[in-house]
């Protein structure tokens, strides 16, 4: 009778337990509410779905003429790159650096930290970002996604 | 040894810090190949016993002096084989004025955008592959469609629900390549160039489809182009004159954790070659070529740790037609076709690991200059290939 623990694993047992470990990992997007988040001149209270696109694509670099940038929120970019951006997070990394790379744009500003991004936010003008819904947002305006 | 430098320099290349007011980013990538093949040596390689010899990697400095104003530099090294030598390259730098999101200028030495990877095709982390489809992204001929000594005008429109366009219009000086693989092949065969010149004008457009993750894309890319040189075999000094046309059609689309891309490619045009056979010898020839590459391909991410992808890639020199003087050519020298397989493992944040077959038919015709020389198969070019390729890349 064969004993299963003692069973040796040849190259391709190997290949195929790394395989296996690899796929069980997966995990899945947890929803969670954010809101936007823009210095307080940015002269708009609303924004579309697709600008707000545009701008994190690096594509929209003004509204109404003023200029904005984008602000990166690490603790929640999984799920705002997912909903806002149809990216992983991974893809939209590798999108900020293929433009860093061919020298069509620079990485913008992350943070760990929410705190750190409504700081960021409230004393840069233009700055614009995202954050969890029970993130205190001082010194920043909110606005409203259509 | 340049792999050792690049290991030590890199990692600790990424860093950003203000200089007079202004936000200097330092990003900087590298990869390390290893390449195993049963029959032909690829790439200028020894790799039907093993090789190491694919090593490159970058780094580059960029800030915004003004809202509106954005500088950087980016230098590139690359040793694959006998290619690029070690030798240090200035890839892109550039100024670039953006006046709004639909017209800016970007101007120096700038990236040509022709097709979905051209400009990004050196990052091997930026894609699924180890090796892209090299039917449009010869790492052979790299050199010769990087970039451009010119302008750019470029922006983007993004009409009511039709989803957004943008565009790239450029012009400017072509770069020469002396350690590329055109110049490789040609001295396969006695021939020399001394001197390369040329000018490009072209223009890309992509277009984010109002449905989600649809994406299509056009290029189109002009190129002539002199070379003077010698052909020690045969006539002695010469003079060559090429014109050629470049078109690539993409599609790409990605939804979750997919991506598929298609991508067609066609290079039409003719080389007038000055005193081709020396005395004796007809004053001058005309050599149309029409050649043409496809692939087709899958990726999908299963996780953080994990990516497995495929594609199959085609290349038609001459667009597989019989054309004058090359009617002797048997038939795998009128294609390669590639079919690969890839597991790509981020290990960790900044590093990635590539595992990739590749299957590979036909080896090209001695104009093709795509992995396969002469020189490194003095036993004769086999038809089939199998080839296997580790890589290891780093970016930050």
């Amino acid at each position: 009778m064969m004993q299963r623990g003692k069973q040796r694993r040849g190259p391709l047992g190997h290949a195929c337990a790394v395989l296996f470990a690899a796929l069980s990992m997966a995990g899945a997007v947890r929803a969670e509410g954010l809101k936007v988040i823009a210095h307080p001149d940015v002269p708009v209270s609303e924004i579309s779905a697709a600008e707000l696109k545009s701008i994190f694509l690096l594509m929209k670099t003004s509204i109404k003429g003023s200029r904005v940038e984008p602000v990166i929120d690490g603790s929640s970019l999984r799920t705002f790159s997912f909903e806002y951006l149809g990216k992983t997070d991974q893809g939209l990394e590798i999108y900020y650096r293929s433009r860093v790379f061919a020298g069509t744009g620079s990485m913008p500003a992350r943070f760990v930290s929410p705190a750190d991004v409504v700081a960021h936010v409230a004393r840069t003008r233009g700055a614009i970002s995202y954050v969890s819904e029970d993130t205190p947002a001082s010194g920043v305006k909110t606005l409203r996604v259509r | 040894m340049l792999a050792a430098l690049l290991i030590c320099v890199l990692p600790s290349a990424y860093a950003q810090f203000s200089l007079a007011g202004h936000v200097v980013q330092v990003h900087g990538f590298f990869s390390q190949g290893f390449l195993y093949s049963d029959q032909n040596n690829y790439l200028t390689m020894p790799t039907s016993s093993g090789s190491f010899a694919l090593t490159d990697g970058g780094v580059n400095l960029s800030t915004r002096l003004t809202s509106h104003l954005r500088v950087g530099a980016q230098g590139y090294v690359r040793k694959i084989g006998n290619l690029g030598n070690g030798r240090v390259t200035l890839d892109w730098a550039s100024a670039d004025y953006s006046f709004n999101d639909h017209v800016g200028i970007r101007a120096g030495k700038v990236k040509t955008v022709f097709g979905l990877y051209n400009d990004t095709q050196d990052v091997e982390y930026l894609h699924t592959w180890a090796l892209l489809p090299q039917s449009l992204y010869s790492l052979d001929l790299r050199g010769l469609t990087i970039s451009h000594l010119g302008v750019d005008i470029y922006g983007s429109f993004t009409p009511h629900r039709l989803g957004t366009f943008a565009y790239t219009i450029y012009g400017g000086k072509s770069p020469s390549d002396p350690t590329g693989g055109n110049r490789y092949a040609l001295s396969s065969y006695g021939i020399y160039i001394s001197q390369m010149s040329g000018t490009v004008k072209g223009a890309d457009v992509k277009w984010t489809t109002p449905l989600a993750g649809l994406m299509l894309g056009g290029s189109f890319l002009d190129g002539p182009q002199t070379l003077i040189g010698k052909n020690e075999i045969r006539g002695g000094p010469f003079r060559s004159d090429t014109v050629q046309h470049n078109t690539a059609f993409s599609v790409q689309y990605t939804r979750a954790n997919w991506r598929l891309d298609f991508e067609h490619a066609r290079r039409q045009g003719n080389a007038t070659v000055l005193n081709p056979y020396g005395i004796g010898g007809p004053p001058s020839l005309t050599f149309p070529r029409d050649s043409s590459g496809w692939y087709v391909s899958g990726a999908y991410r299963f996780n953080r740790l994990l990516e497995i992808g495929t594609y199959h890639s085609r290349f038609l020199p001459n667009a597989n037609r019989n054309v004058e003087g090359e009617n002797f050519l048997p038939p795998a020298a009128r294609h390669i076709n590639d079919q690969a397989i890839t597991a790509r493992f981020d290990v960790k944040r900044y590093w990635d690991l590539k595992v990739e077959g590749h299957f590979m038919n036909g080896y090209g015709d001695p104009a093709t200059s795509r992995g396969f020389y002469p020189q490194n198969n003095p036993a004769g070019l086999q038809p089939r290939t199998n080839l296997l390729i580790i890589r290891l890349g780093f970016n930050r």
